[in-house]
């Protein structure tokens, strides 16, 4: 199957990159064609634009799977739509950042948190499948969204470009099992 | 400089335009920049999702960059006040092609109210743009004729041109594209009909829509034509098209009307190997000059393969508006030189 790995664009994270490239590899060696989109998202504008960009863009005919690292890029629209929360992958700068949360509820404008976490809800809702990482299992990301999140520990991966080559048998065997779990 | 790359795309498609968008990334960081693309996914169909794409576009957030440099509709969008665009596509559908067999919106008070829409954002947001660069003069004429604004061209050019050679003229003619009915591959089929050289066509790409796919094979079927039109279908590599361009006695490519000379036009003239053309293919004349450059065939069977036989029929001939071709794309300075210099300052 098609699938389409979406997360944020940090040119100033390589990280992100990495994962997602690497992943990528992982589902192409368990048989699918599969494609890295990453987005501009910045923390420090204004949320709620943001939050309806991502929300606008609909997926749907282009991919028959779409796996959405973190947030805001869960909003986008998809009918086979998977969650992978990922902690260790730049979850700061949405409600679910301590930080960012504490600042939008002093804001004067708490209409925006409330409104965050509305939109939060209706993609946890709408995903197929929900999956957290140790970290973001421990924040309870499913429940606090009324799902239930399966634990997926990510593989290891490369800093740089996600070549396979660099990585070992054992390596390519665990992105080969997430791979079956997030099209499963 | 920090500079992002915006540009729409449909993922898991790429054709010369994304080509275009990675060369340019990749060549703005050997010349010295930090350099990303962003790529930002176009959905049209219902027609109503032009106006969500549209919308997302203006309301992302890049990140901390000095320049932006847009590329296609609707993602040059995206707001900056640095922003330049080197403009490859308008949305078509709301201009030239509104009313014609390719409008693609619905004629209903709907789509006209989409088109409306397209312009009116065009008209404002294309001139936050500091500079507006095109990729041809036709993308340049449209521009002034429908929003009156001013552009100047920039000539695309190949990523790489090292791996283009001229090796021989062989007896057959080669159609390297995206298939689909703009690029006409059926015509080129039906064309080999009428070609009484022993020459073979050979197209190379994949196929985007099924049913053209199969509108093709039946006619190679029908006019049995299995041994002399060969669809490499699958992924070809560059350096596997190279070696056809070197091979080739000249090159095929024929599309409806498209903005530039397209990629396979100057691939073809890397390898000194002349370009048959229509007379409707839009801004391929640019390079394809008739009986220097190639040949600029009427968009029917009869007179493109008469165009295929003049070819096939004298190699010398082929060899010497193959070099033609060659001079003409060496003096229009279509070099990344220009390109990033023009971008960047």
């Amino acid at each position: 199957m098609k699938v389409l790995v979406i997360g944020r664009l940090c040119p100033d994270n390589p990280c992100i990159a990495a994962f997602t490239n690497t992943l990528v590899v992982g589902l192409q060696n368990h048989g699918h064609a599969a494609e890295t989109l990453l987005l501009p998202f910045d923390p420090e504008a204004p949320l709620l634009e943001q939050a309806m960009a991502a929300r606008l863009l609909d997926v749907s005919g282009s991919a028959d799977r779409m796996v959405a690292i973190n947030a805001p890029f869960h909003l986008v629209q998809h009918p086979h739509k998977i969650l992978w929360l990922v902690e260790g992958l730049e979850m700061d700068g949405w409600v679910w950042d301590a930080d960012s949360a504490a600042a939008l509820r002093s804001s004067s404008d708490q209409a925006e948190f409330a409104l965050l976490e509305h939109a939060d809800r209706i993609a946890f809702a709408e995903a197929r499948h929900v999956f957290c990482d140790p970290g973001a299992a421990r924040s309870s990301f499913g429940s606090r969204y009324g799902r239930n999140a399966d634990v997926l520990v990510p593989g290891p991966y490369l800093e740089a470009a996600g070549h396979p080559s660099g990585q070992t048998e054992q390596e390519i065997a665990v992105w080969n099992e997430i791979a079956s779990q997030l099209t499963s | 400089m920090k500079i992002a790359v915006v540009n729409n795309c449909v993922p898991f498609l790429n054709g010369g335009a994304e080509y275009l968008a990675q060369s340019l990334t990749s060549k703005l960081a050997e010349y010295g920049h930090e350099a990303i693309l962003v790529r930002i996914p176009f959905a049209w169909e219902p027609p109503e999702r032009i106006l969500d794409s549209m919308l997302a576009c203006r309301l992302f957030r890049l990140p901390k960059v000095d320049r932006v440099i847009g590329l296609k509709f609707p993602a040059y969008y995206v707001q900056h006040d640095d922003k330049v665009l080197w403009l490859l596509h308008q949305f078509r559908q709301a201009y030239d092609l509104w009313g014609t067999d390719l409008q693609g919106l619905p004629s209903s008070k709907a789509g006209v109210s989409i088109r409306d829409a397209v312009r009116a954002a065009d008209n404002l947001h294309l001139r936050d743009a500091k500079t507006i660069f095109t990729n041809s003069h036709v993308t340049s004429n449209r521009l002034k004729k429908f929003n009156d604004i001013d552009s100047q061209v920039l000539w695309p050019p190949l990523s790489d041109t090292t791996h283009f050679s001229c090796e021989a003229f062989d007896d057959f003619v080669f159609y390297p594209s995206r298939v689909n009915a703009a690029k006409r591959q059926l015509l080129a089929v039906e064309s080999m009909r009428h070609v009484k050289s022993p020459g073979r066509l050979i197209l190379a790409g994949k196929g985007e829509d099924p049913a053209e796919d199969q509108r093709i094979e039946k006619a190679i079927e029908d006019y049995r034509l299995g041994d002399r039109v060969i669809w490499e279908r699958s992924y070809i590599s560059e350096q596997s098209k190279a070696d056809y361009f070197s091979r080739a006695a000249g090159t095929l490519y024929i599309p409806y009307d498209e903005d530039s000379y397209g990629y396979v036009t100057l691939e073809s003239y890397f390898s000194k190997k002349p370009v048959i053309t229509c007379t409707d293919s839009g801004g391929t004349n640019v390079l394809v000059k008739d009986r220097e450059t190639g040949f600029v065939a009427e968009p029917n069977p009869v007179s493109i393969a008469a165009e295929i036989d003049r070819l096939l029929a004298d190699k010398s001939r082929a060899r010497a508006m193959g070099q033609s071709g060659y001079d003409l794309v060496k003096k229009m300075d279509i070099t990344w030189d220009h390109v990033i210099r023009s971008l960047t300052t």
